[in-house]
């Protein structure tokens, strides 16, 4: 596994203030951090709508935090989606991308409108609910939830809602684990036919929309089974031995069992051509297989704590991973490099996003809308010190306003392809530029 | 351009099926001439064709005896008949078009231009249409001044959107009746309104949302012009600051400067040809002194600026004299001009430049770099003064007449079009409108991108950060600027020196 993608958001990052000229002169320079101070709240969930423009975010922290980020116009939208009294484990979005349910450790699922962050429906009450699932249609909503929470004897159950009424119609029960373990996790999918749950008993299954006994068993060990992932021929379940395990969707085959490390696997995802599995892990880390041959195309550590949930977005070239380290990555799925790192800062309603260096930038750049995000110091190499500029030093404004770019944040996050040719292209003038002396052509400005 | 259809139709054809159309079975075309005994009259009073009842039949010709109409005249033929504006364009189109290939081709080859193998055959038409521009201006001009029948607003940018979208795929060489259809739009004012008024609730919001983010993303690249400019500006006053305060030492320094190079190029000429005089080489050395000079001119240009400054002291009570509201209404004006020279000058936007000639691109480019370029000005002001924060309009306004000079538009017409308004008022079916503002959106989202990557270039940002960081440590600068005239200095005594010793090796008489 490749280390070198770890997050260096905390520690100060590589920044010159000066020019190459003067850096031989000068012992100072300028560097960045991002809010140093700042209260880190662990992302649960992420979820991108359908249409790439909003990626919801949902966090571990008891306040019940709702956060959606337009990815179109970079920007975090007003509304707060207030309700829930417990953390929000999961979200589950409509087809025309109007509205979303929850499921949440309070119990209830909530609907809310995107556009608006307006509660219009709320179901429940059951257990703690880490799952939740709308079918195409928006007709049922599927929740799974530790009913032991509600009723001693229960195992962990899943739900069918009809929304209409508001009111379950089936159950899709699992078995009760020992009475000392406390539940650890249960999921649930759809797929226009079937309802396939997987549990803390180390099971996963196969019901009928109506419910009662399984159809079919997949699996069962000695383990959990954190979340579930269906596709038109797969059944892929992420198991806390660190597997994923891949079986036939209708004969229940075991197809591959795909080791990701010897941590917990959190989330798995599959492309919608079926040929690339995405799973993340305990120990921070994202892999990429070939579903077909069992290959693995990459294996990085992305994040400094758990991986919690994954989604893809952009036809499946982006993928989206949120931790407990409380940032939310963009990868490339292609290659696993990093795109974009997103700080959300959900008490205070204020995000920044970051992007790793490459040639242009060295000490990468970010966007922001309140600077305050941003502590800028100058560091005197010669005895050690660092001096914290001021908020309105021209030096940090100047600083800031260098490396405070949204387009190229929005180019690089929504289509890295343009932004690659676009920065070579720039790097190319720079060369012709540098080779005429004295040329003071303003290249790099055509693409 | 492949053509989307496969019959072509010829000017002569449609102006019969216009008259039948439009004038009934019965119509006499003859009439339209200036010698008919009874001649149809145009707005003006006079016959709608200045020509002869021969030369009028020399028109349905075929052969080598055709009579070839001007845009002017078919646009006469076309608003008597009260024809739409896409179908006024069209005919217009197709007379320019039909002029055009006679006098690229007729002539030289010989073709039957006006027969089956000439102007209606579409190899011949795929082979040649690329090189068929109409002017715009011409068009819009004899519209403007012409046309009052047509209850469409003639705006620049709308008559260019329709000429445009005529001349793709060769649309205005079809059944001058097909072009009707195709343009054939609502009668109502407000097309958004009631075009949004046919979509379903998933449609509508998904059409709001796109325009809005277009809006949004058009509103940015006008705002991100101007702040580049503004930003121009304000590197320029730090410069002006700069030279101001380090006058003397930056003009000795770049006398030494050129006084070093001169000697360096000196004694490599010498090390060559040792044999030549000292007046010789320096007669050589000043040939190759040129970059040298530009350099000591640049200087000297900036220092010459610098002093150019303007106080504001005529400012009572140091209060500025502009109002916010004419600030802002510059700012707009700014603003719409800066939008007009992207959309002119720059190479993503103006694509209809790439068809130009090879000298007009390079004007173009030239202008475009001149318009990127931060150390042409003349003046420096006094903060109080609204161009110390702002672009200079005028100096843009020139840049913008000279750009219209090499397009050969009117500046007083020229306007960007507003495309979407345009395809909407077209009919355009809802999947491409949203495919248009998908692309539009991602495009404007690129040229952001590329704007913001390369301010910095732009803005001259590299060299200003040194002059800004020289003028907060004034006598550290001072200090190190002495240091550096001093090196020099003995660097110079030791080129002397070497300069010297070298002629005193080559004896006199062998010089």
């Amino acid at each position: 596994m490749n280390n070198d993608k770890v997050p260096n958001i905390i520690n100060w990052s590589a920044g010159i203030g000066l020019n190459n000229n003067q850096k031989a002169n000068q012992t100072t320079k300028l560097k960045h951090v991002f809010k140093p101070d700042r209260c880190v709240i662990g992302v649960r969930s992420v979820n991108v709508s359908s249409d790439n423009r909003y990626l919801i975010i949902t966090f571990i922290s008891k306040d019940g935090f709702i956060r959606v980020f337009d990815l179109e116009k970079l920007e975090l939208l007003l509304h707060s989606y207030t309700g829930h009294t417990d953390s929000v484990r999961l979200t589950t979005v409509s087809r025309d991308n109007q509205f979303c349910y929850t499921a949440s450790w309070d119990g209830t699922s909530r609907k809310f409108q995107l556009a608006t962050g307006e509660c219009t429906q709320i179901l429940g009450s059951f257990g703690r609910s880490p799952s939740c699932f709308l079918d195409q249609e928006n007709r049922w909503l599927f929740t799974a939830s530790y009913d032991r929470d509600i009723e001693f004897e229960s195992g962990n159950v899943g739900r069918c809602w009809d929304i209409k009424s508001g009111k379950p119609i089936y159950y899709y029960k699992h078995q009760k684990v020992e009475a000392d373990k406390d539940p650890e996790s249960v999921d649930i999918a759809y797929d226009q036919q079937f309802v396939y749950t997987g549990s803390d008993d180390g099971v996963a299954y196969r019901f009928n929309l109506t419910g009662g006994m399984p159809l079919l068993k997949y699996f069962s060990f000695t383990g959990s089974v954190r979340k579930v992932a269906v596709t038109s021929k797969f059944f892929v379940a992420a198991c806390t031995n660190g597997l994923v395990r891949v079986h036939d969707k209708i004969s229940g085959e075991l197809f591959k069992n795909l080791f990701h490390s010897n941590d917990q696997v959190m989330d798995v995802r599959i492309s919608k051509d079926e040929n690339y599995l995405f799973s993340a892990s305990m120990d921070g880390s994202v892999k990429c297989f070939n579903i077909t041959t069992g290959e693995e195309r990459y294996h990085y550590k992305i994040h400094n704590n758990w991986i919690w949930s994954i989604s893809l977005m952009n036809s499946d070239t982006v993928l989206v991973t949120g931790s407990v380290d409380g940032t939310v990555v963009f990868l490339s799925a292609d290659t696993g490099d990093v795109l974009a790192r997103l700080l959300c800062f959900p008490a205070e309603h204020e995000f920044l996003i970051n992007c790793i260096a490459d040639k242009i930038f060295p000490d990468g750049f970010f966007f922001t809308n309140n600077h305050e995000f941003v502590q800028v110091a100058l560091v005197n190499e010669d005895n050690n010190t660092e001096e914290i500029l001021k908020s309105n030093d021209l030096r940090r404004i100047e600083y800031i306003n260098k490396l405070n770019l949204k387009n190229l944040v929005l180019t690089r996050l929504r289509n890295n392809r343009h932004y690659t040719s676009m920065t070579n292209n720039f790097l190319g003038n720079r060369k012709t530029l540098e080779r005429q002396q004295n040329a003071k052509l303003p290249l790099g400005l055509r693409s | 351009m492949k053509s989307t259809f496969n019959k072509v139709v010829t000017l002569s054809e449609d102006i019969i099926q216009i008259a039948k159309n439009e004038m009934g079975e019965s119509f006499d075309l003859i009439r339209f001439c200036r010698d008919h005994p009874d001649p149809l009259l145009f707005y003006d009073n006079k016959p709608v064709l200045d020509i002869t009842q021969d030369e009028f039949l020399m028109i349905f010709d075929p052969n080598s005896n055709h009579y070839f109409l001007s845009p002017y005249q078919a646009l006469r033929i076309g608003e008597y008949c009260k024809l739409a504006l896409p179908n006024m364009i069209g005919l217009m189109l197709k007379a320019e078009w039909e002029r055009f290939a006679l006098l690229i081709i007729g002539f030289s080859t010989g073709t039957e231009i006006y027969s089956g193998s000439g102007l209606k055959d579409t190899d011949f038409v795929e082979n040649r249409i690329s090189g068929f521009r109409p002017c715009t201006d011409n068009f819009f001009d004899l519209i403007r001044e012409n046309v009052r029948s047509s209850t469409d607003k003639i705006t620049y940018g709308y008559i260019d959107l329709l000429i445009n979208d005529l001349l793709n795929q060769n649309i205005f060489l079809c059944e001058n009746e097909q072009i009707g259809k195709l343009y054939k739009k609502p009668k109502t004012d407000n097309q958004q309104n009631y075009f949004v008024s046919t979509l379903n609730e998933t449609q509508r919001t998904e059409y709001l949302h796109k325009k809005e983010l277009w809006n949004l993303k058009s509103a940015e690249l006008d705002e991100f012009l101007l702040f580049l400019e503004r930003k121009k500006r304000f590197n320029i006053n730090t410069e002006d600051k700069y030279f101001r305060a380090f006058r003397k030492l930056e003009i000795e320094r770049s006398r030494l400067i050129y006084r070093i190079d001169k000697y360096e190029i000196i004694l490599s000429i010498m090390l060559d040809k040792p044999e030549l005089s000292y007046r010789e080489l320096l007669t050589l050395a000043e040939a190759q002194l040129l970059k040298a000079e530009t350099k000591r001119n640049d200087c000297k240009n900036k220092i010459n600026r610098c002093q150019n400054y303007i106080d504001g002291t005529f400012n009572d009570n140091n209060q500025s004299y502009i109002t916010s509201d004419f600030k802002n209404k510059y700012s707009r004006e700014c603003k719409k001009l800066l939008r007009k020279l992207f959309f002119m000058l720059h190479p993503d936007t103006a694509s209809g430049n790439l068809s130009l000639t090879d000298c007009k691109k390079h004007q173009l480019n030239s202008l475009w770099l001149k318009l990127m370029k931060t150390t042409n000005e003349i003046n420096s002001f006094s903060p109080t003064m609204l161009l110390y924060h702002l672009p200079d309009y005028e100096q843009l306004e020139s840049i913008y007449i000279k750009a219209c000079e090499i397009l050969d538009i009117n500046p007083e017409n020229y306007e960007v079009g507003n495309r979407l308004e345009f395809m909407i008022g077209k009919g355009t079916p809802f999947n491409e409108i949203m495919e248009f503002l998908k692309n539009e959106i991602e495009k404007l989202e690129l040229q952001l991108a590329n704007l913001e990557l390369a301010q910095n270039e732009y803005t001259n940002e590299k060299q200003t950060q040194i002059y800004r960081y020289a003028l907060e440590n004034i006598n550290d600068h001072t200090k190190k600027l002495k240091n550096e005239i001093k090196n020099m200095e003995s660097q110079i005594k030791a080129l002397k020196l070497k300069i010297i010793n070298e002629l005193k090796k080559v004896p006199n008489e062998q010089r």
